[in-house]
């Protein structure tokens, strides 16, 4: 039965729940590193939110997990960015439905899951969507690769679920758009380079 | 003609000599500055000048360096150079490309989107890490099915949960009877869910699911209770959605 809950008497309720722990003067050095570790194994685990792949943790799940408020849950992230810094990662944030989500991304390189057709489709969509302004269809993705006989019609299909369970695309009837992996594992300057480079097949 | 004279004469035409070159220099600083702004905007854009156009623009200001003044000049027309020496660089390399299948420049393509990527890094595989408690453990009770006395002693043992409901098919007008007599029962008042699981009988708590699932009627958990109101502007309670479960106690 849905419902709705309305936080009355949050003032009595706050009593029972557990105290919030600060930072960083309640955390010892010893702590901290025990819940870096655990910060590496949560943002280095890939879920399935959705039907499509998720990277990483939500911003509300670190705080239920850590009972941290708010700014010494960032405070923590910024000092874990300066840690994982060191060993070639970045800790990327991403939107997904409104909620802030953390991952972690190589700086230098990491082995990509995409097969090299799905990255030629993934170009000529990033292409496409960098040059023109109107709305992107999968018909047009198609005509692009199909009509000129660049690549099979199953091929697309297959390169364009793909991409879309990975979490590079967003399909809403028929309309291709960005989704969040795109937007993290390429910069705009990046966009407009394989854009460039499209322009020339 | 005095001397006077003719030594006007000589400053004027020295005169004239002059503005005219400034006026020539004027126009090649003006081509210069032409062409230099075409070649970069070009190199920007990697669009290739053809071999013809880029060599009558070189003959067009090829002796431009002898009515160069200034060093702004001068850097203008080392730009303007230096630009066609890199557009005949982009010019090669475009030749080059073309050259290739449409096969190799579309692989080519992928490779070079694949080498822009900054890939998000993970671990792959499914958690080995126990996550739920280790005390609990779902019990199960193993029964040999040729053995119908056990049989008949589980189902004794599990009746309350092994008992077939009657399935009750309702008209429409059943439902907006059911629908009309929960709106008596509930508007406006506010129930415990103990309370509730009393009054409310298997099909009216389902009828009530379907009531607030098409927002019919609206329930809002005020601490232990939950308030029943006509469906309102949705937008103006803020909180977050949650479930209720109700076991009713009458059939």
């Amino acid at each position: 039965m849905l419902m709705e809950e309305k936080f009355y008497g949050i003032d009595e309720e706050q009593e029972d729940q557990p105290e919030i722990v600060k930072l960083p003067a309640a955390i010892t050095d010893e702590e901290k590193s025990e819940l870096f570790k655990e910060l590496t194994t949560i943002l280095s685990r890939r879920w399935v939110k959705d039907k499509i792949f998720v990277f990483g943790s939500s911003e509300i799940d670190l705080l239920l997990a850590t009972r941290f408020d708010i700014d010494t849950l960032r405070e923590i992230i910024e000092e874990y960015k300066r840690f994982v810094e060191i060993l070639g990662l970045e800790v990327v944030e991403y939107s997904l439905d409104n909620d802030t989500w953390y991952s972690l991304k190589s700086a230098f390189y990491a082995p990509s899951e995409l097969l090299k057709s799905e990255f030629i489709v993934l170009g000529t969509i990033i292409g496409l969507l960098e040059t023109q302004t109107e709305t992107l269809s999968t018909k047009t993705v198609k005509e692009k690769l199909i009509d000129t006989n660049r690549m099979k019609a199953y091929q697309v299909d297959l390169c364009l679920r793909k991409l879309t369970q990975q979490g590079y695309i967003k399909r809403h009837q028929n309309v291709l758009s960005y989704n969040y992996r795109t937007l993290v594992e390429y910069g705009e300057e990046e966009r407009r380079k394989i854009a460039e480079e499209f322009r020339k097949i | 003609m005095t001397d006077q004279e003719s030594t006007n004469e000589t400053n004027s035409s020295e005169t004239s000599m002059i503005e005219e070159t400034s006026d020539w220099s004027e126009i090649i600083f003006q081509t210069l500055f032409e062409l230099e702004k075409k070649y970069s905007k070009s190199l920007r854009k990697k669009e290739v000048v053809g071999v013809i156009e880029t060599e009558n623009d070189r003959k067009r200001v090829s002796d431009a360096y002898i009515y160069l003044n200034s060093q702004r000049e001068s850097l203008v027309d080392s730009a303007l150079y230096e630009g066609f020496i890199d557009m005949g660089e982009l010019r090669e390399a475009s030749y080059l490309e073309q050259m290739f299948l449409l096969e190799q420049r579309l692989k080519n393509f992928g490779q070079f989107v694949a080498k822009s990527c900054q890939s998000i890094f993970f671990t792959m595989g499914k958690p080995t890490m126990e996550y739920s408690s280790i005390d609990f453990e779902a019990k199960t009770e193993l029964i040999v099915s040729e053995d119908k006395d056990e049989i008949k002693l589980f189902i004794r043992k599990n009746q309350d949960i092994l008992r077939v409901f009657e399935s009750t098919f309702l008209s429409y007008g059943d439902i907006m009877n059911y629908e009309k007599g929960l709106f008596e029962k509930l508007l406006d008042k506010k129930f415990k869910k103990k309370d509730l699981e009393d009054l409310l009988s298997i099909v009216e708590t389902e009828i009530l699911s379907k009531m607030i699932s098409e927002k019919k009627i609206r329930v809002i958990q005020q601490g232990d209770y939950l308030l029943f109101s006509k469906n309102g502007d949705y937008e103006e309670v803020k909180g977050i959605s949650s479930s209720v479960l109700l076991s009713p106690k009458k059939n």
